[in-house]
């Protein structure tokens, strides 16, 4: 198996001419995207994948040092379309994938067709023209949860659960263990996650993308993608009828819907933002 | 003696009252039932709560971003989550620690109906916890400092053992030859002067140590009366006028006479003579100054002298540590051990050495220190 393949565990399914790329947020897996990726497998090529330290990724391929940025984690995504000759891809990030979408996609325009930000934010914090909606006592808390919970990691279970996704008797094992992180890669991931401020990479994206926005998300309040929308050229959003920061496994059938819309006619949104306006 | 029966059938298990908090959760997190014991906890009344209030709203803000990010995938992708550690916040701001377990139920597309948990109080099992986590954190802090002590003194014994063996070596060497005869006693005298020559720079090396291991006790002595930093130059300086003197070299002070120096003062004088003694070594015409200046939130002290100056090469080694001792232009011996103990001194400070140097122009060295060690007047 190629060493990319191998190191961010890349599963590719379904038939198509148009590839779809799904791209996890912070904490989980490519699991998370089970449910909305098999939806497009009949028509369209999709790719999941592991970020390093994640799921069932190489846990000895992550370096400290490449991670502390999201570019290490971008180029990740860049090193697959490479590794799978990829061009003009859908790239569909939840979470921290969608400013990791947004530095893959200026870095090789020519790899993403669109990009689909399921639940965006460029920076977590709040400065003098903008609020992010955390203040550092609220991520300070969440480290602190981290640091006390290690959701069923321990460096025994380690080596079972990672790195075997050849294994089918461990299926198990991964369903129940999806979420588990080494706590050391997780807390490095979630410090570049939070204190990342992506908000100048926004005008410099020449690929056209589509947000997706809960109603209510305490990570990405709906402000923030008002504020995405009109710094980045070509965006378009769309509100989703859910709640929380996960609408993908909340409300499955309402993200496959406005994905395959976007999908189908990429202009269907800015048609009926323009109907909105009009009215 | 009476004994009591317990039947089923007629005492049902009280749920309302069990050592335990009992909730009933929306996929949203909205809270839709929970027991007694529960709202004992929170002190809040039942009306006030069932769906009017989300999990959100009784844990701290960064709980709920944990449950996000991690507790509602888990139970929407595997059905349960276990033994997640959190602390509820009741009405008076009163804290629960307690350990939260829920499962899913289900609709028939596989959508969550709602969430069924249960919280065990463990505030002080968390408390014992937290004091065996702030020991860990302790314990690894120490470690690693111990570790880096260590290295620190195994570098210095090693230099220590190979610099002093030489001189007392020769000097054991020339005794026996005076004891045996081969060196006739009117020949003795003269070599006392080589003797006393190849001590001077162990001497100096043992001072250095001393005052290295001195400064390390008394780092942390707290608050001292602070010296000015010009004090701390003309010290220096009187101690190595001789040196200076036999070369004919001026020793200059061009120092903001506002900058004290508050803590810390024996290493900082430590290393101000260290790279004047250098400064000294490798000037054979013109002299050597003392500059220090405040800029920023950092003091800059400058020793910059006319001698012979180093290439980029011999830079590179002197700021990496690795430059080996050469002999000065009036053939004066060292050890390297002063630079090194610069280094470790600059480490402990939070400091670092910068350099600037031409061959032939002569080298400025700048120490650049915090300057939260100094008082500005």
């Amino acid at each position: 198996m190629n060493a990319v393949l191998h190191r961010n565990n890349v599963t590719v399914r379904g038939n198509g001419s148009q590839t779809l790329i799904f791209a996890h947020g912070f904490g989980c897996s490519q699991y998370t995207w089970q449910e909305v990726a098999s939806a497009f497998e009949k028509e369209y090529r999709v790719v999941l994948f592991d970020y390093v330290g994640a799921g069932q990724s190489d846990l000895t391929a992550y370096d400290s040092k490449k991670y502390s940025t999201l570019d290490g984690y971008a180029q990740d995504i860049l090193d697959i379309c490479e590794v799978l000759d990829l061009k003009d891809t859908v790239l569909i990030g939840h979470s921290v994938s969608c400013m990791i979408a947004v530095i893959a996609g200026i870095k090789k325009p020519e790899y993403f067709k669109s990009l689909v930000f399921v639940s965006p934010s460029p920076y977590f914090f709040t400065d003098a023209s903008y609020d992010g909606g955390l203040n550092r006592e609220d991520v300070d808390g969440l480290f602190t949860m981290m640091e006390s919970n290690y959701l069923g990691w321990s460096s025994m279970m380690a080596p079972l659960i990672m790195g075997n996704p050849q294994r089918p008797e461990l299926g198990d094992a991964l369903a129940a263990s999806f979420c588990s992180t080494d706590p050391k890669i997780a807390k490095e991931f979630a410090k570049v996650t939070f204190y990342s401020d992506n908000r100048s990479f926004l005008p410099l994206l020449k690929v056209k993308s589509l947000t997706l926005q809960c109603l209510d998300d305490m990570l990405a309040p709906p402000r923030i993608a008002t504020y995405i929308n009109e710094h980045t050229p070509g965006n378009t959003q769309v509100n989703l009828e859910a709640t929380g920061h996960c609408p993908h496994l909340s409300a499955p059938v309402k993200t496959i819907a406005a994905i395959r819309d976007y999908l189908v006619n990429p202009e269907i949104y800015e048609d009926r933002d323009l109907l909105a306006l009009k009215q | 003696m009476r004994t009591e029966t317990y039947s089923p059938l007629n005492s049902e298990y009280d749920f309302e009252n069990a050592p335990c908090g009992y909730l009933v959760l929306c996929a949203n997190g909205t809270i839709l039932h929970l027991n007694q014991t529960m709202l004992r906890w929170l002190g809040y009344s039942r009306e006030e709560i069932v769906n009017k209030k989300n999990l959100s709203d009784i844990t701290p803000r960064g709980t709920s971003l944990y449950f996000q990010m991690f507790v509602y995938p888990s139970l929407k992708m595997q059905g349960y989550i276990n033994e997640v550690s959190l602390d509820i916040i009741g009405f008076d701001n009163s804290t629960t620690s307690c350990l939260f377990n829920a499962t899913a139920v289900r609709n028939e597309d596989g959508s969550i109906k709602h969430l069924n948990a249960i919280l065990f109080g463990i505030s002080d099992r968390k408390k014992y916890e937290e004091e065996i986590l702030q020991e860990k954190k302790l314990a690894e802090t120490m470690a690693t400092s111990r570790e880096l002590i260590l290295q620190a003194q195994r570098r210095i014994m090693a230099i220590l053992g190979h610099d002093t063996r030489a001189p007392l070596f020769s000097i054991n060497r020339i005794i026996k030859l005076a004891i045996d005869g081969t060196i006739p006693p009117e020949d003795v005298f003269p070599h006392f002067e080589l003797m006393a020559n190849q001590l001077d720079a162990t001497l100096i090396l043992i001072d250095n140590l001393l005052n290295w291991a001195n400064a390390h006790y008394d780092s942390d002595a707290g608050q001292q009366k602070p010296i000015p930093l010009r004090t701390v130059s003309n010290d220096v300086y009187q101690l190595l006028r001789s040196n200076a003197v036999s070369k004919k070299l001026f020793l200059n002070t061009q120092i903001d006479p506002s900058i004290s120096v508050r803590s810390n003062q024996s290493i900082i004088s430590f290393i101000v003579r260290n790279l004047v003694n250098n400064a000294i070594k490798f000037t054979s015409e013109g002299g050597v100054t003392v500059s220090a200046e405040h800029r920023g939130d950092l003091v800059n002290i400058t020793i910059s002298d006319t001698g012979m100056g180093m290439d980029a090469d011999q830079v590179k080694k002197y700021t990496g540590g690795k430059l080996d001792s050469t002999a000065g232009t009036a053939n004066e011996m060292g050890s390297g051990m002063g630079l090194m103990l610069i280094k470790e001194f600059l480490i402990q400070l939070k400091g670092e050495l910068q350099v600037e140097s031409e061959p032939g122009q002569g080298s400025s060295i700048t120490v650049v220190l915090p300057d939260t060690l100094f008082e500005i007047s």
